[in-house]
């Protein structure tokens, strides 16, 4: 294991960022912690880091406790949101400060950086100020200082998150190709589930301090734990749709079909919008809205009173207004508990006759 | 045509500056220098051209000597001490701690109290047997001195004073300095593995270097400017001890009424003020990083 976290709580006066949390990350992983604004991704990365203390639980890098140690002894680097290079030195003097304070030699600085600006194509750059940079210079930078230090863990903190997202969509398929080549452990934050799905072995999805669901992009995506996982991961995210009781089972309020043959408690149905196809036998709906990408075609609909999306390929060629039936398989069918927005295995899929 | 209205309104909105900057600043300094070659008009004789008479005078002076030594004296103790002790107060109140306001309105108190009444304050202090600054000495078997009436302590004397009296006020600009420095600048220089000093020394000190330049300016020019201390405590005495530049001017100008000399002593202080100024443009600029 190259990161451990177990049981890790922060408190802010009164107020709880990390709750208990407790993950493992092997070595040469790319993790990323995923979850809305506020959900305490990056204060567990600080924490993690050392820039903040722990109030309980214990992080352990390489085998090693680190709970109590200063950040430099941690034996990582890290990738600031906002870059955070020196404003007043070059970009090599800034990639070179750690090996600098550190006391290395002026000959290895200087064999390091060579290395490290040829990797990231930072030649041209090197004697610039970060004022004198793009944002996309300034990111590569930033990751250079991060990678010169050789440290087998690096954490990121949204380091995509102040560039334009044609850019963005280059820098991750090269950091996410870094981190292969030099077989480095990834801790990276990230409020955008893109990121992290695409790039990510594991994905750690958090919500209000806690781990909702860690686990593979596949099973986040196909098995979401929760409605809370259900309704991040995806765009458009799975449709979430109340269920209420019919004759033999549960179904669609406002509709006879039948489609949970369960007839305790309250659940909810889910659903992709990419698993819902039109079908002349199947449960009507009214066209609310309909969005057109060119490679397909976001419909809104009305099923009784509840509203879902569906995904259909090309042009749906479906006016808003329109009456359709929309079909699935059963076996795209998901269910949740209601009361605690859990996922619920146990629930037989009723089969049309 | 345009373009002409242009720039009679540029010119109409310039003039109130200019005739203000004009009247009160470069006219005077004009007449200054114009007057400093002319004898001092009396009531039956009126001033005549003497040409550089008064610069060599002010050679052979010595009262002008002993005030130009006294002065760089007190500007080369009180500028590096009252700066320095201005940034070590303003990274102690930058820090995290309780009674954080407290202490940075008590480290700015001697700036706002008026000069005279501080002059009063320290009359007391350096008071000769019953003064606390001579009870602290004779704590330690160096009392009953007259700090501020002995020529070798006087000078002394003003320049605690000055430097108590400056440094809360230089560490208002270097506490809005360290508070401009993004606290992830720190963070990214703690995680590469740099310690306090390292810290300060190549993160923090660069950053805050045109503040530094700004109040460095500053303390120079106040060397050079103040004499509120002198008049309200020692007079320039005893024996000169005291006299800075400005304060012979003055004494030369309104107390012996030798306008034309004291004109030619401004002449000098001018002449070095403008020097201060063309090494902090021409100079210093350039070694400092500007965000």
């Amino acid at each position: 294991m190259d990161i451990s976290v177990s049981h890790l709580v922060k408190d802010w006066g009164t107020s709880r960022a990390v709750d208990d949390i407790s993950f493992a990350a092997e070595k040469g992983q790319f993790i990323a912690l995923l979850g809305p604004s506020g959900c305490g991704k990056s204060t567990t990365l600080r924490l993690i880091a050392g820039l903040d203390d722990a109030t309980s639980g214990t992080i352990a890098i390489g085998d090693r406790d680190v709970t109590r140690l200063m950040p430099a002894k941690r034996g990582l680097s890290m990738v600031f949101q906002s870059y955070a290079l020196f404003p007043h030195l070059t970009a090599a003097e800034n990639i070179l400060f750690g090996l600098s304070v550190r006391g290395f030699s002026k000959g290895e600085q200087q064999a390091k950086l060579k290395l490290t600006a040829d990797m990231l194509g930072l030649e041209h750059l090197l004697d610039r100020r970060p004022s004198q940079m793009s944002g996309g210079q300034q990111q590569r930078v930033a990751l250079g200082r991060a990678l010169i230090a050789e440290t087998s863990v690096c954490l990121l903190d949204e380091p995509l998150s102040n560039l334009d997202a044609k850019l963005r969509a280059g820098m991750r398929t090269e950091i996410r190709s870094l981190q292969k080549r030099l077989g480095i452990t990834m801790l990276y934050v990230t409020h955008d589930q893109t990121e992290a799905m695409s790039m990510a072995d594991q994905v750690i999805l958090m919500n209000g301090g806690r781990i909702e669901q860690a686990g593979s992009p596949t099973d986040l995506y196909e098995k979401p734990a929760s409605v809370f996982a259900a309704r991040f991961i995806g765009t458009p995210p799975m449709n979430v749709l109340d269920l209420a009781k019919v004759e033999g089972g549960m179904g669609l309020p406002g509709s006879m079909r039948l489609l949970a043959a369960q007839t305790s408690g309250e659940l909810q149905l889910g659903i992709r919008p990419e698993h819902i196809h039109l079908s002349d036998d199947g449960e009507p709906a009214v066209v609310q809205a309909s969005e057109y990408f060119g490679a397909d075609t976001i419909l809104t609909c009305c099923i009784g009173p509840q509203s879902l999306q569906v995904r259909l390929p090309g042009r749906a060629g479906v006016s808003e207004g329109a009456a359709i039936r929309l079909g699935w398989s059963p076996t795209a069918l998901q269910f949740f508990d209601r009361s605690t927005g859990l996922r619920r295995d146990d629930v037989t899929v009723f089969k049309n006759p | 045509m345009n373009k002409s209205r242009n720039f009679l309104y540029g010119s109409l909105l310039l003039l109130p500056a200019a005739v203000l900057l004009w009247t009160f600043t470069y006219q005077p300094v004009l007449a200054t220098i114009y007057n400093s070659f002319f004898t001092t008009p009396k009531g039956r004789r009126p001033s005549v051209f003497i040409g550089a008479d008064h610069y060599t005078r002010m050679i052979e002076d010595p009262v002008f000597w002993q005030a130009l030594t006294n002065n760089i004296l007190y500007a080369a103790v009180t500028i590096p001490a009252s700066m320095g002790l201005a940034l070590a107060m303003a990274l102690f109140v930058n820090s995290r701690m309780s009674g954080q306001g407290l202490v940075r309105m008590a480290y700015f108190t001697p700036t706002v109290l008026p000069m005279v009444a501080v002059a009063n304050i320290w009359l007391f202090f350096y008071a000769p047997s019953y003064g606390p600054v001579d009870q602290l000495l004779g704590l330690i078997g160096l009392g009953h001195n007259n700090l501020l009436g002995t020529p070798s302590t006087a000078l002394w004397s003003l320049i605690v004073i000055t430097i108590w009296k400056e440094a809360g006020f230089f560490m208002i600009f270097y506490l809005a300095a360290l508070q401009q420095i993004s606290p992830t600048l720190i963070e990214a220089a703690r995680l590469e593995g740099a310690s306090p000093w390292q810290i300060f020394r190549r993160v923090t000190a660069p950053l805050i270097m045109p503040t530094t330049l700004f109040v460095l300016v500053n303390a120079l020019i106040g060397a050079f400017r103040l004499v509120d201390h002198v008049i309200a405590l020692t007079k320039g005495g005893p024996d000169n001890s005291t006299t800075l530049l400005l304060f012979y001017i003055y004494e030369t100008g309104f107390q012996y009424w030798d306008t034309s000399y004291a004109a030619a002593l401004t002449v000098f202080l001018l002449a070095v003020l403008a020097l201060i100024a063309l090494f902090q443009f021409g100079y210093l600029d350039r070694k400092v990083h500007y965000r």
